[in-house]
């Protein structure tokens, strides 16, 4: 795991940042106070900057806009860093500000310069994923998710990687549950058909 | 979805989806339970749709491992939000900032002359340096960047005051800086005029006009009075803003914005060409 356990001041909260598998309720990130202080949310930051750079470039596919929307989504966040809800999750709040940042303003100007929003210059397999079975099995994994829509794209990785509930994963998109559980059932039967037609090779 | 065929009762791909994933309420679980035991073709669209039940946290693992981590936590050490807050108490908000700008004008800085005083963050003053180098020259554009990080279209979101106002403005400049602004010689295509302003750098008059780009927000031309050695456009990227910037005999000036370096560069040519510094 790549989150860095920070040694520092947990701001009230004691394991910002858990893997899925032992996801953690909503109480368990209490803050201290009513509206949290730009340090809480700076520290927040600290901790899930590899898992939002993460999810910069499953939605980019690109390193520079990968770095690009975090870096924006630091500004924004330490900006209203007094909207943030101290009880409440700070990595999902942080994901909800860069997935803003990517549909409003990092992939409109990409739009708008007519770069197109599909071509991928980087692929989501990472580079020398091919020594041992184990990294072939995650390229594939990568590049089938790589391969979806970016709407389900997102709704997988929220899902599936990072282990959000339906519920999570709308509020973090600002869709409805049912528009979740759309995008998640259309990638499902996608990644099922390729699955079974030997494509993830 | 799945397509609804002869059977009538096979449930929606959401639905299944849903049961999967272990997200359905305990009634309606516990009733698809049964019936994917009752009927073979709902199991096995179940077992069709689980074949996509991937190892996904761990094959996106390699992507933490990859993601730049000492630099995205450089950059936000680096992030001053706004560029005062290391001497302030309090976090600043950008209003507060906004309100510090305006109550130094309040002090009766210099008659009409706004003078907003830019200064690095010290140690953690990362995107005052984004080469990593020992740059002082070029240490006043990450200052610039940090401090125009923190603009927005509804910083600039008034109206272009007409040509007599931008003179006025402009003359304001004109004396410290030692320059004959006018409202032509500082046009920038396609964007509006906004502002003149004066800050400080280091001591140094640093002359700010602020215009907005409708395509791609906040732009700025940068004028410090320096002298130094005469270079053409030369283009960086700090703080995820484009810097275009070249000198004169006498000063150091820069085009900054969020725009394609490219563009911004050609933009910048253009003044370069009609800005005597």
């Amino acid at each position: 795991m790549a989150i860095v356990e920070s040694g520092r001041e947990a701001y009230g909260w004691s394991r910002p940042v858990q893997r899925r598998k032992d996801r953690i309720g909503p109480d368990a990130m209490r803050g201290s106070g009513e509206i949290a202080s730009e340090a809480e949310v700076r520290h927040g930051l600290s901790v899930t900057l590899p898992r939002l750079w993460r999810y910069g470039f499953v939605l980019s596919r690109q390193r520079d806009w990968a770095d690009d929307l975090v870096q924006q989504t630091c500004l924004r966040a330490l900006e209203r860093h007094g909207q943030f809800q101290p009880g409440s999750r700070i990595d999902h709040w942080l994901f909800a500000i860069l997935n803003s940042v990517w549909l409003n303003e990092v992939r409109a100007r990409r739009v708008r310069f007519g770069q197109g929003t599909v071509e991928a210059e980087t692929s989501l397999e990472v580079d020398g994923a091919r020594e041992t079975e184990a990294k072939v099995l995650a390229g594939q994994v990568m590049r089938l998710v790589g391969d979806l829509p970016e709407a389900q794209r997102a709704a997988v990785f929220l899902a599936y990687v990072e282990g959000l509930t339906y519920r999570e994963v709308a509020a973090v998109l600002d869709v409805p549950v049912g528009t979740v559980m759309s995008r998640l059932a259309a990638a499902r039967a996608k990644l099922a058909d390729r699955m079974s037609d030997g494509a993830a090779k | 979805m799945t397509g609804e065929n002869d059977e009538s009762a096979m449930p929606s791909d959401e639905e299944l989806t849903a049961f999967i994933d272990g997200e359905l309420e305990e009634p309606h679980r516990a009733r698809l339970l049964d019936l994917i035991e009752r009927d073979p073709a709902v199991a096995a669209r179940v077992e069709h749709l689980s074949r996509a039940s991937l190892p996904y946290g761990e094959a996106f693992q390699p992507l933490l491992d990859a993601a730049p981590a000492m630099d995205l936590q450089r950059m936000l050490d680096g992030m001053a939000v706004p560029p005062v807050a290391a001497n302030a108490v309090v976090p600043l908000t950008r209003r507060r900032l906004f309100g510090a700008i305006a109550a130094s004008v309040a002090a009766g800085v210099l008659g009409d002359r706004l003078l907003v005083r830019l200064f690095g963050t010290g140690d953690g003053d990362e995107l005052a340096d984004d080469d990593g180098g020992p740059d002082r020259e070029r240490h006043w554009h990450g200052v610039v960047a940090q401090y125009m990080g923190l603009y927005t279209r509804e910083t600039l979101g008034g109206t272009t005051p007409g040509r007599d106002a931008q003179s006025a403005q402009l003359a304001t400049l004109n004396r410290p800086l030692n320059l004959s602004l006018t409202p032509e010689a500082v046009e920038v295509a396609g964007a509006e005029f906004r502002r003149a302003q004066i800050l400080s750098y280091d001591d140094m008059p640093l002359a700010q006009i602020t215009y907005l780009d409708p395509r791609s927000g906040p732009l700025a031309l940068c004028i410090l009075r320096r002298p130094g050695t005469v270079r053409g456009v030369e283009q960086e990227m700090r703080g995820g803003l484009s810097i275009a910037y070249w000198t004169g005999p006498d000063h150091a000036a820069l085009l900054i914005g969020r725009l394609p370096p490219q563009d911004l560069t050609a933009k910048a040519e253009a003044v370069r060409g009609r800005l005597a510094i």
